[in-house]
C-alpha cells in the first residue's frame, strides 16, 4: 500500500514537472534563438543586405519547437522526480530512497518502516509546493529582445539611406515610369496578338519593375539604380548585331532567289526583310510543286541546294539545312519530302519574323527605358537647382538697403523686371555652313571585344574600388547587384 | 518485526543522546567534537583530536570511560616510549614450585577504551604498533595472536603538526582513523563556563549509561539503516573527486593534492551518515547526512602536493570546495 501512495505522489509531481519543463525549454531557446539574431539584425540594419523582417521570428520559433519536440522524447524519470520532491520539500532523500526500495523489492528489515516514514511524510507534501507551475524567467527577456528585434527589422539606423526624402521626386520618377508602362503596355498588345508568349513573359517581368518606380517617396538614387537594372536586363535579351548579321543573311539568301521565275518573289521579300511574306511566298511555291514538270522542278532544286549551301556554317544554319534538303528532295522526285522540307523553313522564317519584332519591341523599351533614365536624372537635377534659388527668396529686411557707418538707408528700390522669352525663327541664308559628319561603326557590325571579356573587365574593377576605395556600406550592394544583374550567362 | 526495529533504533537514539548529554555535564560546548567521537565508537572506528593543549581533549575521553563503564587507559606517547610499551611484552616469571616461564605481561592496548595522548610526539615506530590493535582488533606479540576485548576504541589527540618536537603520523596510521576531529578554541561564555565548572571544590559527576554490551549491540544495528544507488554515488563523487588523476576532479584538488582518500574514507562517509540518519529519526541516509561529516571523514585522508604544503592549504578548503562543485 504504502508503495503504491508513494509512486502515485511521485507519478503527479513527475507529470507537473515534465509541463513546467517544456515551457521552461521552449522560452529558453526561443529567448537564445531571439538572441543569436540581434547581431544579424544590427549588421542588416546597418549594412541595409535586407534580411526580411521577422525572419528571425520564425527561425527562433523553429529552434524553440525543435527543442521542444526534443524534450518530449526526454520527459522527467522517476528518480528525477523523487529527486526533486526531495529537494523541495526537504525530505532528506527518504523519497529516492524510497522509490530505490519499491523498484528493488528487497525485504530488508527497514524496507517497511522506510516506506512508511516516506508515505507519511510525502502525504504532508502538496503537490504544487514541489512542482509549482511558474512563469519562466526568460519570458521578460523575450519580449525586450522582440521589440528591440522588430525596430531594427524596420528601421535602417546608420546605413547611408538609399532613400532619402530630403526632397521628393517621386511625382516626377513617377511620370517618367508612366511613359514607360505606356510602351510597354503596347508591346503587350502586340506580343498577345503575335501569341508570344516568351515576350509576355519577359514584358510582365520588366512592368513589375517599372511598377516598383511608383512607389511614394521614392528617391532618385534609387530610382536610377532600378533603371539602370532594367536596362541591364533588357541588354542581355537584346542582341541587335546578332540580329543585323541574321537579316543580312537573309538578305544575301533573296538576292540569290530574285533571278528565278518561280522563286523571285519569295527573294523579293526576303530582300525586303518582310519574313512572314516570304514564308507565305515560300508556301504557296510548296503548294505548286507538283504541278510543275521535272524541269522546272530541277530548276528550283537547283537554287533551292545553291541558297541552303549559302547558309551553310552560318546561324541560320538550320534553314540552310532544310532549304538544301528540299533541293535533293526534288532533285530525287520526291515531292512530298521537299514539300515537308519547305515547310519546315517557312516556319523557321515565320520564327524569325517574330524574333525579329521582338527583337525590335525590346530595343525600343530599351531605348524609352534610358531616356527615362535620363528625364529623372536631369528631373532631379533642375529641382536641385531651384532648391538653391529658394534660399535667397526670405531676404532680411536690410536686404538692398545701403549701409554707412551702421546706419540702415532708406527703403531698398524695388526694381521691377520682366522676363519675356520669346524663340526667333529663321530662314537659313545663302551664307557658307559648316556640316562635321562623324562616322562611327556601323549597327550591324560584331563588337571587337566579347561581352564576357568586357563584363569581367569591369566587374574587377569595381571590386577592387570597392575593396580598396572609401565607399558607403549602402552603395556597395547597389554596385554589386547591378554586376550581378548584368552578368554574361553561361551559353 | 518492524516495531521491534523501531523500537531498537528509538533505544539507539536515546543512548547516544544521552550519553552526549552525560559527557556535556563535564565537556562546555565542543558539541560537534562530542557527536562525532561517538559516531566512532558507535560504528567501530577510532577518532583522531587535533588541537593545541588544554582544550580538553584527555577530559573527553576520560568522562566517555566514566559514562560507559568500559575499561581505560592512557598512553602518554613521548620521544622514548617503545611499541612493547604500548602492545605488552613477555617476562619471565616464576610460579609456586620454583619454575620458571615466560609471561605475557599485556601492555595498556588491551583496554575498552584507549587514549593515545599526544600520538605525535612518539616516533613513527611506536606509532604504528597501533595499527594491527586499530583495523584487526589484536595484537601480535612473540607470533602469537592475542584479541582486544571489544569495543575497542581508540581516541588519539595531537597537536598541530607546526609544534615542536613532532612527528608526523604515517599515512597508513592515519587512514585508520574513522574521523579527524579539530578541537577548537572555545568562545567566551564556554570559556568563562569552563572556569566556573573547574575552579570549584567539586566536579560535576557523571551517571553511567551504557557498558560494552551495549554499545557492541548498537553498533550492529547502524549497518542496517539503508542508503540509496543515488546516495551512495553522491558519496563515491566525493571520495573519488579528491583524486587529482580523477577526471571530474576539480581544479583544486589537481593543484594542491597528491594522493585523494582511501576508499576507508567512503567508508568513513557511509557509515557515518549511518549514525546520522538514526539520530535525525530516519531509516535512509542522506546527501546532507554525508556533506555533514565529509571534513572529518576525509580531511586526514588528503595528502597535499608540494604547491599545497608551499602555499599552506587547508585540506578542509579543497574539501568544501569539492562539495560546491559536486552536483547534489
Amino acid at each position: 500500500m504504502p508503495e503504491k501512495l508513494i509512486l502515485e505522489k511521485i507519478q503527479r509531481i513527475r507529470h507537473r514537472l515534465n509541463i513546467q519543463r517544456y515551457f521552461q525549454t521552449f522560452a529558453t531557446f526561443l529567448f537564445y534563438g531571439f538572441l543569436a539574431f540581434v547581431p544579424l539584425v544590427i549588421i542588416d540594419s546597418v549594412t541595409s543586405f535586407n534580411i526580411p523582417p521577422l525572419m528571425f521570428l520564425w527561425v527562433a520559433l523553429g529552434i524553440a519547437v525543435a527543442a521542444l519536440v526534443f524534450r518530449l522524447f526526454r520527459p522527467v524519470s522517476l528518480q528525477e522526480a523523487a529527486r526533486t520532491i526531495d529537494a523541495d520539500a526537504s525530505l532528506k532523500d527518504r523519497v529516492i530512497s524510497g522509490l530505490e526500495q519499491i523498484q528493488r523489492r528487497t525485504d530488508e528489515t527497514l524496507t517497511a518502516l522506510q516506506l512508511q516514514d516516506t508515505t507519511k511524510r510525502l502525504q504532508a507534501v502538496p503537490v504544487n509546493k514541489v512542482a509549482r507551475y511558474s512563469v519562466p524567467r526568460e519570458t521578460k527577456f523575450i519580449a525586450l529582445v522582440a521589440i528591440f528585434l522588430v525596430a531594427f527589422s524596420f528601421v535602417e539606423f546608420f546605413a547611408p539611406s538609399a532613400t532619402s526624402t530630403e526632397i521628393d521626386f517621386s511625382p516626377q520618377i513617377a511620370a517618367e515610369a508612366d511613359t514607360l508602362l505606356k510602351e510597354i503596355e503596347e508591346a503587350k498588345k502586340e506580343a498577345a496578338q503575335d501569341e508570344d508568349k516568351e515576350l509576355e513573359e519577359l514584358l510582365e517581368e520588366i512592368e513589375k519593375r517599372a511598377l516598383e518606380l511608383k512607389k511614394p517617396q521614392i528617391a532618385p538614387k534609387e530610382a536610377l539604380a532600378r533603371m539602370t537594372e532594367l536596362s541591364a536586363l533588357l541588354k542581355t535579351k537584346v542582341n541587335p548585331q546578332k540580329m543585323a548579321q541574321q537579316e543580312s543573311l537573309m538578305s544575301g539568301l533573296g538576292q540569290q532567289f530574285i533571278g528565278n521565275p518561280y522563286l523571285g518573289e519569295f527573294g523579293q521579300q526576303l530582300t525586303r526583310g518582310d519574313y512572314q511574306q516570304a514564308a507565305a511566298k515560300l508556301d504557296k511555291v510548296t503548294e505548286k510543286l507538283p504541278e510543275f514538270d521535272k524541269e522546272k522542278r530541277q530548276n528550283i532544286s537547283d537554287e533551292l541546294k545553291r541558297g541552303g549551301k549559302s547558309l551553310q556554317g552560318t546561324d541560320l544554319d538550320g534553314l540552310g539545312t532544310e532549304l538544301s534538303g528540299a533541293g535533293e528532295g526534288l532533285a530525287n522526285d520526291d515531292i512530298a519530302s521537299a514539300q515537308t522540307r519547305l515547310r519546315a523553313s517557312s516556319k523557321k522564317m515565320r520564327d524569325f519574323a517574330l524574333l525579329k519584332k521582338r527583337n525590335l519591341q525590346l530595343a525600343k523599351l530599351l531605348s524609352e527605358c534610358e531616356a527615362c533614365k535620363a528625364g529623372i536624372a536631369s528631373a532631379c537635377q533642375g529641382n536641385k537647382t531651384g532648391l538653391t534659388y529658394a534660399l535667397s527668396q526670405n531676404p532680411t529686411n536690410s536686404a538692398g538697403r545701403k549701409t554707412s557707418a551702421g546706419q540702415l538707408g532708406p527703403e531698398a528700390t524695388s526694381l521691377d523686371s520682366t522676363l519675356n522669352l520669346e524663340q526667333i525663327t529663321g530662314v537659313q541664308g545663302e551664307g557658307s555652313s559648316t556640316v562635321q559628319t562623324s562616322k562611327t561603326s556601323a549597327e550591324g557590325q560584331q563588337s571587337a571585344v566579347s561581352y564576357k571579356d568586357a563584363y569581367t573587365k569591369y566587374q574587377k574593377l569595381s571590386e577592387d574600388a570597392l575593396t580598396e576605395e572609401q565607399i558607403p556600406l549602402g552603395y556597395k550592394f547597389y554596385v554589386k547587384r547591378y554586376f550581378e544583374s548584368i552578368k554574361p550567362s553561361d551559353e | 518485526m518492524s516495531e521491534h526495529a523501531e523500537q531498537k533504533y528509538e533505544e539507539f537514539r536515546e543512548t547516544f543522546l544521552k550519553i552526549q548529554q552525560e559527557v556535556s555535564k563535564q565537556i562546555v560546548g565542543q558539541k560537534e567534537i562530542i557527536e562525532g567521537v561517538l559516531i566512532c565508537l558507535m560504528t567501530g572506528g577510532h577518532a583522531l583530536l587535533e588541537g593545541v593543549p588544554g582544550l580538553g581533549k584527555t577530559l573527553l575521553i576520560r568522562t566517555l570511560h566514566e559514562v560507559l563503564d568500559l575499561k581505560f587507559s592512557r598512553i602518554q606517547f613521548t620521544p622514548d616510549l617503545m611499541p612493547a610499551d604500548i602492545i605488552g611484552t613477555t617476562v619471565v616469571a616464576e610460579d609456586e614450585a620454583g619454575r620458571k616461564f615466560f609471561e605475557f605481561q599485556q601492555g595498556p592496548v588491551f583496554a575498552n577504551l584507549i587514549l593515545a595522548d599526544e600520538i605525535n610526539r612518539a616516533t613513527p615506530k611506536t606509532q604504528s604498533a597501533l595499527l594491527e590493535a586499530m583495523q584487526e582488533k589484536s595484537v601480535t606479540v612473540a607470533g602469537q595472536q592475542r584479541k582486544l576485548k571489544l569495543p575497542f576504541f581508540v581516541m588519539a589527540t595531537q597537536n598541530p603538526l607546526e609544534m615542536e618536537g613532532t612527528y608526523p603520523l604515517p599515512e597508513a596510521q592515519l587512514d585508520r582513523f574513522f574521523f579527524k576531529l579539530k578541537v577548537e578554541y572555545p568562545s567566551l561564555d564556554e570559556l568563562d563556563l569552563v572556569m566556573e565548572r573547574t575552579t570549584r571544590r567539586e566536579m560535576p559527576s557523571v551517571d553511567k549509561v551504557c557498558d560494552g554490551t551495549q554499545i557492541n549491540a548498537l553498533e550492529q544495528i547502524v549497518r542496517d539503516i539503508l542508503i540509496a544507488e543515488d546516495v551512495r554515488r553522491y558519496a563515491l563523487r566525493i571520495v573519488l573527486g579528491t583524486h587529482p588523476e580523477a577526471e571530474d576532479a576539480p581544479e583544486l584538488t589537481k593543484k594542491y593534492v597528491r594522493y585523494g582518500s582511501s576508499p576507508r574514507g567512503a567508508q568513513a562517509l557511509i557509515l557515518g551518515g549511518k549514525v546520522r540518519a538514526i539520530l535525525d529519526g530516519r531509516y535512509n541516509v542522506a546527501r546532507e547526512d554525508i556533506q555533514a561529516i565529509a571534513l572529518p571523514s576525509l580531511r586526514h585522508r588528503l595528502i597535499l602536493s608540494f604547491e599545497g604544503e608551499a602555499e599552506g592549504i587547508d585540506p578542509d578548503d579543497i574539501i568544501l570546495h569539492l562539495l560546491e562543485e559536486i552536483e547534489s
